[in-house]
């Protein structure tokens, strides 16, 4: 018979106890029955959540960041970083959209708002010794702001700089009138800086705070040139924050350890590791072994998993995005308010809500969220009313010719605010069918074609939505209905125009009013005159869920910022 | 043979330039990056500044042919991306994924192969039918759905592997190759050594099944053809050992087309799992080059075309040799 084939087994054992051995991880010749005295050993043989390092905090997250100088970055992993090592003028107040002094510790304002004076806190260095003052601000911002500044590197875009001041140095419209808000900026002395604008704006301390605009060592960025803000980079980074990169390893992770000669409280916890990994489920699996700390970006299974797990903590951000749907005015019947309002009273936000979100979402009744000021608390939401959504639809059609056929984009793959697309696209279908209009699905690539698409109008009504880069109303509103692209209305060539040429107008002075309660005042009314004229029908505010391990405490949610400083481990 | 060798490395440049044409091509009329670099923000004259930054606006020939001198520089360009050299993103992820491919062969080979000479010699009984059940498993099962098996399994449940990642938090290790299992011997690290091991498990063992499952089914096959040659009957009437028989005689002449489907896998392998680094926070090539896709990130997608088809053909080639080396009736060149 055949004799070898017990050898054959052996050979098989062999190779399976040669990975065993390699999984243990331990001496590849002794599989102790009791642990060796040493830490990886313990780690190893312990079923149990490891013990972390009291003095590092772990933070996971799906992707490494682009680039630690918030100058140039627009990605939220860059800046989920950047906000530990850097500070601008101004900041948000913890857990809200109000900004305080911070690097500047007053400001004054000419009466014609074109000149702001900025007092510098005194004391402060950046992470390479250098000391922050009036003249590096006047590097920092010259460097953003000019295409020939030696620093603002050819291939490097500064593209919040372009979205939040509307140009470069320079950069002229077509009435040939500077692009640009900022006309230059100037030390007046060590500690006063003095910047000048070329037409009032309001948003500018909003600005200011944006993780986008803290300040770098020029010594720093000189001496790295454009490898600044990479790994390649000696040093990677130099702000003034609380933390200092300590080591960065592409992919993998980043850690940050506290400054020494940080001018504010120091951190709760010494260390910081951002580490990456890109799988939602691989990444709660590793909260809920306990080899992390924290984590963002949950896949929505895991929220339900995690709230009965006693050793994490769910933390949902104030939502500070919107998810809706629009009407594109330029196409019939869709100028007609009947019709668009029996859009509006056909969905039941709530029941999608429930049904498609988990818990980390509300209904929306306005275009902007509940956390921005500017908010009107006295809007009452046109309710999920079918008898009226048909009465409305009745006057509709005698009012106006509704197609056969309705285009409606729906996007094809996931977004911070619809993590459920197609069932979302699919659930208004079904609810406009139910008063008697048609709609023909459409989903086109989203890396090539949705968003075009959208801003040029092809639609007749589509689902999108937006998140807020500043706290500021107009970086919503103003964003929608200024008339900008042709997504809610065009002219015949397809150029944007504003829904509601009053609401554009109304938009567009509370953006140059200086007064903040006459500004709020200005978006309350501009969020009842959205409510009341529905160029769109917002649908919910997403709340992004962060976890932690049970034992991590001191963090404050907030919809603009993840922000660990004050998070420690008991 | 020598000849041969470079005859066939040559060869590469041509295939090389087609490849990336063709890639360019595909690339080019599937969109740009604009959407990837603005999303919601996206505006026409936003996208125009982007285009017209990167030169897209220029015509296909001369956007290849400006791409193409760059290469010939040995420069990869930049990530559209993270403006990074993509040479240095190169640099830092291939070595991941060689890793993790090599770790996944040599578990492939431990098992498949004898699993395949096991199931081969005892043919049609039960160690066959068993043998071969556990190899269509192995292609049938989703790698991502394993992957997760095996880290809620054996990482959460069990707590006896880490999650994902190359290293614990902490461990230090010094590059000198970006194989840290390697630079861990080379420079004596002990603890650096277990914990690299240690991590490179899981992920390993859920990639080789598949090409683990391959090659217990070709070596079976081969192994059944040898093993029914009259030669191996000479050599049992010859009063032979069965495990010379089998081991000696019928092996060699069986593992042509084992090293064959060997070097196919590996170089599968080689082109980055993208599913396996996924879910194990694996910083190989897999994941980024598919994000370079879908984010349209031509000169990544550049690089990631240029380095698969260099070490396709490179594995090609050394199967190639290998035959040479097996079968001295083979005479290359």
């Amino acid at each position: 018979m055949l004799r070898f084939a017990p050898r054959a087994a052996q050979s098989a054992c062999l190779a399976l106890s040669l990975v065993a051995l390699a999984a243990c991880g331990g001496e590849p010749t002794a599989p102790p029955p009791e642990p060796v005295a040493e830490e990886i050993s313990t780690v190893e043989l312990e079923p149990a959540a490891p013990a972390t390092d009291p003095e590092r905090l772990i933070f996971a997250h799906p992707d490494d960041a682009t680039k630690l100088d918030p100058a140039d970055v627009t990605d939220s992993e860059s800046l989920l970083v950047t906000w530990h090592l850097y500070e601008g003028l101004t900041r948000y107040v913890p857990g809200t959209t109000e900004i305080e002094p911070w690097l500047a510790t007053a400001w004054t304002t000419s009466d014609d708002g074109l000149e702001w004076t900025f007092t510098l806190r005194e004391g402060v260095t950046f992470h390479d010794g250098t000391p922050f003052d009036a003249e590096a601000v006047v590097w920092n911002f010259q460097r953003w702001s000019d295409k020939a500044h030696p620093m603002h590197f050819a291939d490097w875009e500064f593209t919040y700089w372009e979205y939040m001041f509307q140009g470069f140095a320079g950069d002229l419209d077509d009435a040939g009138e500077p692009k640009s808000v900022v006309a230059g900026i100037e030390a007046v002395d060590p500690t006063t800086v003095k910047l000048t604008l070329n037409r009032p704006s309001a948003p500018l301390l909003q600005n200011l705070a944006m993780g986008n605009f803290g300040f770098s060592s020029p010594a720093a960025v000189e001496a790295s040139g454009a490898n600044y803000g990479t790994p390649a980079g000696n040093p990677i980074s130099a702000g003034t924050g609380p933390y200092m990169v300590e080591e960065w390893m592409a992919d993998d992770h980043i850690t940050v350890v506290a400054y020494d000669g940080y001018w504010g409280d120091a951190p709760e916890t010494v260390r910081i590791e951002f580490s990456v990994i890109p799988d939602g489920s691989a990444r709660y699996l590793s909260l809920a072994t306990g080899e992390i700390d924290g984590m963002n970006q949950v896949n929505p299974e895991d929220i339900a998993q995690a709230e009965e797990n006693d050793d994490i903590a769910v933390v949902l951000e104030p939502a500070n995005n919107v998810g809706y749907l629009g009407f594109n005015q330029a196409h019939a019947p869709w100028d007609n308010l009947n019709c668009r309002l029996a859009v509006a009273h056909a969905i039941d936000k709530q029941a999608i809500v429930d049904t498609l979100y988990a818990g980390d979402a509300v209904v929306a009744s306005q275009m902007m969220p509940p956390s921005l000021w500017g908010y009107n608390e006295g809007i009452e939401d046109w309710p999920n009313d079918l008898d009226a959504a048909n009465a409305y639809m009745t006057t509709c059609r005698a009012e106006a010719t509704v197609p056969d056929e309705v285009v409606f984009y729906v996007p094809p793959i996931q977004r911070f605010y619809f993590p459920k697309p197609k069932e979302l696209g699919e659930w208004i279908q079904a609810s406009l069918a139910g008063i008697g209009i048609v709609t023909r699905i459409e989903s086109p690539e989203w890396g090539s074609t949705y968003i075009p698409d959208v801003r040029a109008g092809k639609h007749d009504l589509f689902l999108l939505g937006w998140g807020g880069d500043n706290g500021d109303p107009d970086n919503f509103l103003c964003q929608f209905f200024c008339g900008a692209d042709a997504s809610f209305n065009g002219d015949a060539e397809g150029n944007g125009l504003p829904p509601s040429v009053e609401l554009d107008t109304l938009l567009r002075e509370a953006a140059t009013l200086s007064d903040q309660a006459a500004r709020a005042a200005a978006y309350e009314q501009a969020n009842a005159m959205i409510h009341d004229t529905v160029p769109s029908v917002p649908l919910v505010h997403r709340s992004p869920p962060v976890l932690f391990r049970s034992n991590v405490t001191g963090y404050t949610p907030s919809p603009l910022q993840t922000i660990l400083t004050r998070v420690a481990k008991q | 043979m020598l000849s041969y060798v470079v005859r066939r490395l040559v060869l590469i440049v041509p295939s090389l330039v087609g490849i990336t044409f063709v890639t360019y091509l595909f690339l080019s009329v599937t969109g740009d990056p604009c959407t990837a670099l603005l999303g919601e923000r996206w505006t026409v004259d936003r996208c125009d500044a982007i285009r017209e930054k990167y030169g897209l606006n220029d015509r296909l020939p001369v956007q290849y042919a400006r791409y193409v001198g760059t290469l010939v520089r040995g420069d990869f360009g930049h990530s559209v991306l993270t403006k990074r050299p993509v040479v240095d993103e190169l640099r830092e992820k291939f070595p991941a994924t060689a890793e993790l491919a090599m770790a996944a062969m040599m578990l492939a080979v431990l098992f498949g192969v004898p699993l395949g000479i096991v199931a081969a010699a005892r043919h049609n009984s039960g160690v066959d039918l068993g043998a071969m059940i556990v190899a269509l498993v192995g292609v049938s099962m989703p790698v991502f759905w394993l992957a997760l098996m095996l880290i809620y399994a054996l990482a959460y449940r069990l707590g006896l592997f880490p999650t994902g990642g190359r290293l614990s938090s902490g461990v230090a290790i010094d590059t000198i190759t970006g194989l840290h299992v390697l630079d861990a011997v080379l420079t004596a690290n002990g603890k650096a050594l277990r914990d690299a091991l240690h991590h490179l498990a899981l992920p390993a063992m859920a990639l080789s099944t598949i090409p683990g499952a391959f090659i217990a089914r070709i070596t079976r096959s081969s192994m059944l053809e040898s093993l029914g040659q009259d030669y191996i009957r000479t050599a049992r009437a010859k009063g032979l050992r069965e495990l010379r028989v089998v081991g000696r005689h019928a092996l060699a002449n069986a593992l042509l087309p084992v090293v064959t489907v060997i070097g196919l896998q590996m170089g599968l392998l080689l082109s980055g799992a993208v599913l396996t680094e996924t879910l194990f926070a694996w910083p190989g090539m897999g994941r980024w080059i598919v994000e370079a896709i879908s984010s349209k990130d031509i000169p990544v997608v550049q690089a990631g075309v240029i380095v698969f088809a260099t070490v396709f053909v490179v594995i090609n080639l050394v199967v190639d040799v290998s035959y040479a080396w097996l079968d001295p009736r083979v005479r290359l060149g």
